[in-house]
Formats: structure tokens, sequence, C-alpha cells
């Protein structure tokens, strides 16, 4: 690897620790955090912008919910998202702000792309600039965008106020949480996040194509349009869906090395900085650096190892004399389907990243990595995205992940298993089979049916191992709401459209139950006094049982699927 | 058509949602715990919106 991949990751997890305990204490503040009645900063602006809100939409702020009433109002909010976002795709060609007049988007692409905006997945079976007029990527895309990263932050808060609370019949309000997220945290880190995109190249106007002559001779058509508002979003909210159709790998979405950093901490801090904030609302600091410590030590393993079989390069190629060695004039290593201002490392950086939250945005092509650099993105997907996964619902899943690690571990001393005082009993560990099951479930039984029909399986680009390894990447994406493609499949048909459709819905909500039920309840229990005999569960100790956990549960599910796809590749070398 | 088969796939699956609700609150149990008592053990942001009030 160069040096300068090596400063950039380092300067990454720099700014990742420095900044992610502030960002975690002000967001617990927002959800509020027990004992500290202290105002987030803001406060007095951001109550002026909220109440209109609340009058207009009819909201009660201090009225609070049952957990069942929660599950329905983000049910009820997403049907409603994708009825309006599905209207807006289908009737583009008749509305505003569609300079090139584009047609409104067919039948089933709009229904996958308005299941997966919806879902926070933005798996995008389309290219933006060709397929998507300024209203329906303003208005329809990054609207979903904001909204659905909300929902799913907005969960995260019920299932920690459930886990903290005493003796409690409701853990807050899905509405007042949707609204405080949006307004008190992901606008205003998206103004100033697209003000620095903006002032690196990224473009922000409501031109259509601009027509203009290259150095060949050729012409060429550069589209136009209101890219960084939509891409500061895009990260912050771990949504990835691009605004054009190489996402993040164009200059006009990520200009330079610089934006390429800047971006690539925008994927992570907020879920990092949720770590924090769950420290903060259990008012147990230990338990939330905890998480941040098991989250981190997964993301980091897993960035290394793609950054470094993509930094060695190709062994393919050395058969050929390419010279893959790191100069002056070169990134060296594997370059196949990367930007030479990003290099085979930060590429590398990026797909771990962006696999382990949700995000989905790509800065390269995942198919032209190695095999095994591309099982180590597939592999990050499978691990159900807990490191440190999406907003909201990456902390989810990694506690989920800890309350079956702390049951396990009751197993094996013989006690009654606990979590933060709170025993786990027979409720909580069915609902947490439940959130186990849904997503391998539905990733390996569509993924199963792509493998043996004739009309799915002409969508693969490559046969064999590797095009196993596209149908895997496309539902392991699709069912953990991650969105990014491994760019090797033609999913733009009605098969993939809507089994991935359904697929991203199953991902979603299956697994947003579960974790509702959980808080609902944890919240009615009275936790006991710590004693000798208490597991703790904010220890190194601790830390390892729940990697180890998270890898078993991921490993038993889809070791054969990676065996034949990543595995047999790399070994067929 | 195709408009309203889609969309009815998904007003369907949010039906099966709903009944996956509750069916997990079968699973939870009858709720006999008492109403949050939000100044002795939590605040939340509702909360703070009423102490404001």
């Amino acid at each position: 690897m160069s040096s300068a991949s090596w400063i950039q990751f380092v300067v990454l997890i720099a700014l990742l620790v420095v900044t992610a305990p502030v960002l975690g204490r002000y967001m617990a503040r927002v959800y509020g955090t027990p004992g500290d009645d202290r105002p987030a900063a803001g406060e007095r602006v951001f109550r002026a912008v909220e109440r209109p809100i609340y009058r207009l939409c009819g909201i009660d702020p201090a009225s609070e919910q049952r957990w069942t009433a929660y599950a329905f109002s983000v049910i009820g909010f997403s049907a409603v998202s994708f009825v309006v976002l599905y209207a807006i795709l289908r009737l583009q060609g008749s509305l505003p702000f569609n300079p090139v007049g584009l047609p409104g988007v067919g039948e089933h692409l709009s229904f996958n792309t308005a299941v997966s905006f919806m879902t926070n997945t933005n798996w995008q079976s389309y290219g933006g600039e060709t397929t998507m007029g300024h209203l329906s990527q303003m208005v329809g895309l990054s609207v979903q965008n904001f909204v659905s990263a909300a929902a799913g932050m907005a969960v995260m808060a019920a299932f920690i106020r459930g886990l903290a609370r005493r003796r409690a019949s409701t853990i807050g309000n899905f509405w007042v949480d949707l609204t405080r997220t949006t307004v008190r945290i992901l606008l205003p880190l998206s103004f100033v996040l697209a003000l620095v995109l903006v002032s690196q190249g990224v473009i922000q106007n409501f031109g259509g194509h601009t027509e203009v002559t290259t150095v060949e001779g050729a012409t060429q058509l550069i589209p136009g349009g209101p890219a960084a508002s939509q891409i500061a979003i895009k990260q912050l909210g771990t949504n990835g869906g691009g605004f054009f159709n190489v996402n993040s790998s164009h200059p006009f979405e990520n200009s330079t090395p610089f934006t390429n950093v800047v971006e690539n901490y925008a994927i992570l801090i907020v879920p990092f900085a949720l770590a924090f904030t769950y420290g903060h609302i259990v008012r147990d600091r230990r338990q939330g650096q905890a998480v941040f410590a098991i989250m981190a030590s997964i993301w980091l393993v897993m960035s290394l190892a793609a950054m470094g079989l993509e930094g060695n390069g190709n062994s393919r190629l050395d058969d050929f004399g390419v010279d893959q060695e790191v100069s002056a004039e070169q990134a060296g290593g594997n370059m196949e389907g990367k930007e030479v201002r990003f290099g085979p490392s930060a590429s590398g950086l990026w797909a771990a990243s962006t696999t382990g939250t949700s995000n989905g945005s790509v800065n390269s092509m995942h198919d032209s990595f190695t095999p095994l650099g591309g099982g180590v993105a597939l592999t990050h997907m499978m691990l159900g995205e807990v490191s440190p996964g999406g907003v909201g619902v990456g902390l989810n899943g990694m506690l989920v992940m800890v309350i079956l690690a702390v049951f396990i571990a009751g197993l094996m001393v013989g006690r009654t298993p606990e979590y933060l005082g709170k025993k786990v009993q027979a409720a909580e560990m069915k609902l947490v089979v439940l959130y186990v099951l849904a997503m391998p479930l539905v990733l390996l039984g569509f993924a199963a049916a792509s493998v043996v029909m004739d009309s799915a399986l002409g969508s693969r680009n490559n046969p064999g191992a590797h095009g196993l390894s596209e149908v895997l990447y496309a539902f392991g994406s699709a069912s953990n709401n991650n969105g990014s493609a491994f760019a090797g499949l033609n999913a733009a048909t009605r098969w993939y459209d809507t089994t991935l459709g359904l697929t991203m819905l199953v991902g979603r909500f299956l697994l947003i139950v579960p974790v509702l039920a959980i808080a609902g309840s944890m919240a009615r229990k009275q936790p006991s006094p710590a004693t000798a005999g208490t597991f703790p569960t904010h220890t190194p100790l601790f830390g390892g049982l729940v990697v180890g956990v998270v890898a078993i549960v991921a490993g038993l599910t889809f070791f054969p699927a990676l065996a034949l796809g990543p595995v047999v590749e790399q070994l067929s070398m | 058509m195709g408009d309203l088969i889609f969309v009815a796939v998904v007003v369907a699956f949010f039906a099966l949602t709903v009944a996956y609700v509750k069916a997990c609150d079968r699973i939870v149990g009858h709720d006999d715990a008492p109403e949050t008592s939000p100044g002795a053990d939590a605040v939340t942001g509702s909360d703070r919106v009423r102490a404001v009030r």
C-alpha cells in the first residue's frame, strides 16, 4: 500500500475517534438523556422549526406510544412514503424540473426504486443522469434519503429507551423522534457537508445536459443537476444512492482524494457516534464504549483486509508482466475498475466502510475486485451490517447480537442471562431468533431461485463462481438494505426488480418489528442490582464474545455460499 | 394494470407486517406495567417538550 493510503486511513480513524463521542453526546440530548435536562445545542431554534410541523401534522409531542403503536407508525409512514415516491417516478414526464424531458419511470423499476429508497437501501437498477429528472431526485429520492434514515434512527432511539427504562409501557413517540432526527441531526450535518463538497467541485445546479467538444474533437453531453445536496445526505444517512450512474466514482459526486476522505468520514461518523449516544442514554458510558470498540474492531479488520487485498494486486496479472508495484507514477495494486485519483487501497477502504454501514455508495467497481477483496465486501454485509451498520439500524443489529451473546454467556455459566440488570427471558430470545433468521432466509432463498432459473441466469456477466458472487452480492445488498452493487449483474429485469424489492422490504420491516418488540418487552422490566455474579458487558472479554457470536452466526449461515463463490474463485486463480 | 399490481403487492406486504406486529405482541405477552413516569426513570425528547411547556 502507498504511504498516501496509510495517511488517509490514519486521518480517517483520528477524525472518527475525536468527533464520534462529541456527536454521540449531542444526539443523546436530542433523544433525551435521563438525568440530564440541559437542552441540546440550538434548542430554541430547532423548537421553533418543529412546533409548526407538530401543529400541521396534528402531533402531540408530549404523548408517548406503546411499542405496537410505534411499529404501526413506522409501517404507516413507510407505506405512505412508498405511494408518494412511486407516483412521482411514474408521473415524472409530466412534472416540472425535468430539463432533459425524461419520461416517466417504468412500472417495475418504479416499484424497485420506491421500495429501495423508502427502506433506506438505495439499490439502483438505473442510471441517475439518464433516468431521473431533478424533481424526482430532489422531492422524491432526497426526501426519502432524509426520512428513511430518520425512521431508522427513531427506531434505534425507541430500542435504547426500551433498554433504559424501568417498568414502563411506552418507548417514545415515533413522530417526535422522526422530526427531531431530521431537523436537529440530519439537516444541519447535511447542510455543512454539502457546502464542503460544493467548495471542492461537486456540482449543485438546475442545469440539464451541456454539450461540449472534447480535445479529440468528439461531442459529449455533460450532465448537470443538484448533486451536492443529495450526496451529503446520501453519505450521512447511510443511504448510498448516487446522483450519477457510477455513484461516488463520478468526479461530480466525489471530485478529489480530499472529498473521498470527507465522504468516507461522513459514511461512518453517525453510526459510530450512535454507540456513544447509547452509552449516554442508558446512563453507563462504558456500555457505549464497549459497543463502539466491537464495531470498530470488525470494521478495522475488514478495512485492512480489503485495502491489503486490493493494494497487493491481482496475481494473474503478474503472469502477463503487468507492473503492479507502487511507484511515483502509479498507486500500484489492482487498478481494474478503480479511479486513478483514489487508487486501490482507498477504494478497498471505501468498500469496507460502505458494506459495513448499509451505505451502498461505491467509488470503484466491486465486480473488479480480487475474488477475496470482493469476498470481504460480501462478507461484511452478511455479518448483518453491525460494524458500525446503517444509521440506527446498525446499532439495533449490534444490540441484538449483544443480547444473543449475553444469553449464550448465561448458558455457559449457568446463570439467568441479564443485560443492563434486566433478565433476558424466553420472549426476548424468540424475538432475537426472528430477527436473526429473516435476513438469511430471504437472501439465500431468492439467490437460490436466481441460480436455477434460466431467465435470471441470463443477467449475470460472468459464469461459474464469479457469477454466483454477483447473485449473492445483489441479494446480500438488498436484504441488508445496503444498496451497493457488484456491478456485474443486469438487475434491470422484471425478476430482479421485483424479487430485490421484496427482499428489501423483508430486510427492513421484518427486522424492525422484532427490535421494537424487544424494546417493549425490556421496557417493562425492573432491573436488578449488579452483584458479584453479574456478567459484565463492558469488558474486552465480553467484546470478544460478541465478535465471536457475530462471526459464528454469519459463518454458519453463509459459509457454504461464500465457499462456492469468492473462495472457489480465489482457489482457481 | 402493472401499477395496481405493484401497489397491491406493497399493501399486502404491509398488511402482513401488521399481522407480524400482532404476532410479536403475543410473544411479548400482556402489558401489566404502569404507564411511563419519565420524571423518575427516563427523559425522552418528547418528555422534554412536555417539561418546556
